[in-house]
């Protein structure tokens, strides 16, 4: 029997590989999850690699920024599965690295419009359903580049520190009705996307693996997964707006992962 | 509802037969594991072996030792009783304090001080110290401490307690950088629960803990069973293996929320039971 046998989650931002980690981990621990991303061809096959592992799954292509579209989500998920009890808002702005001086008013909206405006949307859209139901809970998952001083990403800086705030205020307002809302704040993780990264400038992610306290990067499933777990099972049922790190302890120590000094 | 999370997982918790302590005993029972706690006397355990006795199979697993968290000789062996007894050591859960009577700084003795720091901070550094050598020779290992709200708030007349509670968050950083590598977690609690002194002072100001709990998102003081050792539960578990060097709000959203509870110079929430003796060596 699973932590969380027979709820209802909805996994945004499906075609990153932490929000990956966190539907497969779910589906392991007996939900049937709705993957969510604007590309449905990877939301597609975020879906088919869940339920080739045995888990239940359904993708759904959604462009959240879209006016209407995360409510139609919800009432769809809703009427198909008769219920919603997790969310995992897991957008991502898209990088233009550039520093601060360089950016313009255009990256900001952007990367507002994508991370912030979404996750608020989608929040909105599952509450009345959760809340019928007597509670859910919500993850709003953190850019790797938020805890630290990242040149040249300053964009996705700024929401992180958004979403964060947003999810403190938001995890106030809803806690009376049990609808319990966490940040989750990811590590540098061993994924694909890393690989390339990794074979241009391998001295530098060696240097950040020697610095994390747990002398690894985190595996999405395993471990960033197990802790998104944690903020959604009866363990974490009195834990109200807070930030945790699914880092290996990442975040005590001083980033040497900054990709836009180099680029 | 239990699953299991802790079969074949030995823990320690101290101060274990009231309050939070309590809840995590009988949580880690429920959820399979080894259990051993203390607490300064036999006569305190009374509630517990009832507890205990209906937990299906828990008896076996529930080991008491009457210690003193003030002595270092008496925690370094309560580490050793519990690997002695149960052939490892996983879990470590640094809950007790000694409690000194509210006074303000002028009027604070050093004896408080000293008494404080020796049952919340030095108790919590010599069962890590004990604790780690059998951790390692394991693989791994999980280890809790506790802060407070008092120390994030600056609650009034209780310094000794919340100068404690800063040093445990500084020891639970330092130690996950140290013990990281060899997979042991260690992080920090900070906690709103229904605890014993958390009613004796409810039912001694019954308008001003109903504003309080007001105040709380979820309208309520934590379970401590439920709620607090929920928690735990949490980052000792497999669901907790990538969380460490952190300091953590179990509180309902008390921690952004700052409800007051507000405690004049002299009250005495703990009904006698202050320490006095300070026994750093």
């Amino acid at each position: 029997m699973g932590q969380i046998e027979g709820q209802v989650a909805i996994v945004t931002g499906a075609a990153g590989e932490i929000a990956q980690g966190i539907a497969r981990r779910f589906a392991r621990e007996g939900a049937f999850v709705v993957v969510v991303d604007a590309d449905g061809a990877a939301a597609d096959d975020a879906a088919r690699r869940i339920v080739d592992e045995g888990g239940r799954a359904e993708a759904r292509t959604a462009d959240l920024r879209e006016d209407g579209v995360a409510a139609r989500l919800a009432d769809a998920v809703a009427t198909a599965h008769g219920r919603i009890d997790i969310l995992v808002n897991a957008q991502h702005a898209a990088l233009r690295w550039a520093r601060l001086a360089d950016k313009g008013e255009a990256d900001f909206l952007a990367a507002y419009r994508q991370v912030v405006h979404t996750a608020v949307a989608t929040m909105c859209a599952v509450r009345p359903h959760m809340a019928a139901r007597g509670g859910g809970r919500i993850v709003n998952v953190g850019s790797i580049y938020g805890p630290t001083a990242n040149e040249g990403v300053v964009d996705a800086v700024t929401m992180d520190g958004a979403m964060a705030a947003l999810t403190r205020a938001a995890g106030m307002e809803w806690a009376p009705d049990l609808i319990l809302v966490n940040y989750l704040q990811p590590a540098l993780a061993d994924i694909a996307s890393l690989a390339d990264y990794r074979a241009e400038r391998g001295a530098i992610v060696d240097h950040l693996i020697a610095n994390v306290p747990m002398r690894r990067l985190a595996d999405p499933v395993e471990d960033i997964g197990g802790a998104a777990m944690f903020l959604v099972s009866d363990e974490a049922c009195f834990i109200v707006g807070h930030k945790l790190y699914a880092d290996g302890g990442q975040h005590m120590v001083a980033a040497a992962f900054e990709p836009g000094a180099e680029r | 509802m239990p699953q299991d999370r802790l079969r074949n997982r030995v823990a320690i918790v101290t101060g274990g037969t009231k309050g939070i302590g309590q809840g995590v005993v009988m949580r880690f029972l429920k959820e399979g594991a080894s259990v051993v706690y203390c607490s300064r006397s036999a006569e305190n355990d009374a509630e517990n072996a009832a507890l205990i006795a209906a937990i299906p199979g828990a008896a076996g697993r529930a080991r008491f030792v009457a210690a003193d968290v003030g002595d270092r000789d008496q925690m370094r062996a309560l580490v050793e009783d519990a690997a002695d007894r149960f052939g490892r050591l996983d879990i470590l859960v640094n809950n007790a304090q000694g409690i000194a009577p509210l006074a303000p700084i002028e009027d604070k003795p050093d004896a408080d001080y000293a008494m404080t720091l020796a049952t919340g901070f030095y108790h919590s550094l010599w069962t890590i110290q004990a604790a780690v050598p059998h951790m390692r020779r394991q693989g791994g290992g999980r280890i809790i401490n506790f802060s407070s709200h008092w120390n994030m708030w600056g609650q009034p007349f209780s310094s000794d307690y919340n100068i404690v509670k800063a040093a445990n968050e500084a020891l639970t950083r330092s130690a996950a950088r140290e013990f990281g590598a060899d997979d042991i977690t260690v992080n920090c609690i900070i906690p709103a629960g229904a605890s014993f002194a958390y009613g004796v002072w409810k039912r001694m100001n019954p308008e001003a803990s109903a504003e309080t709990e007001r105040t709380i998102p979820m309208r309520r003081m934590g379970d401590c069973e439920r709620d607090i050792a929920g928690a735990i539960l949490g980052l000792v578990s497999a669901n907790g293996r990538f969380i460490t060097g952190q300091v953590f709000c179990v509180d309902g959203g008390a921690w952004a929320a700052a409800p007051v509870q507000q405690h004049k110079s002299g009250t005495d929430i703990h009904e006698g039971r202050h320490q006095t003796a300070a026994v750093v060596a």
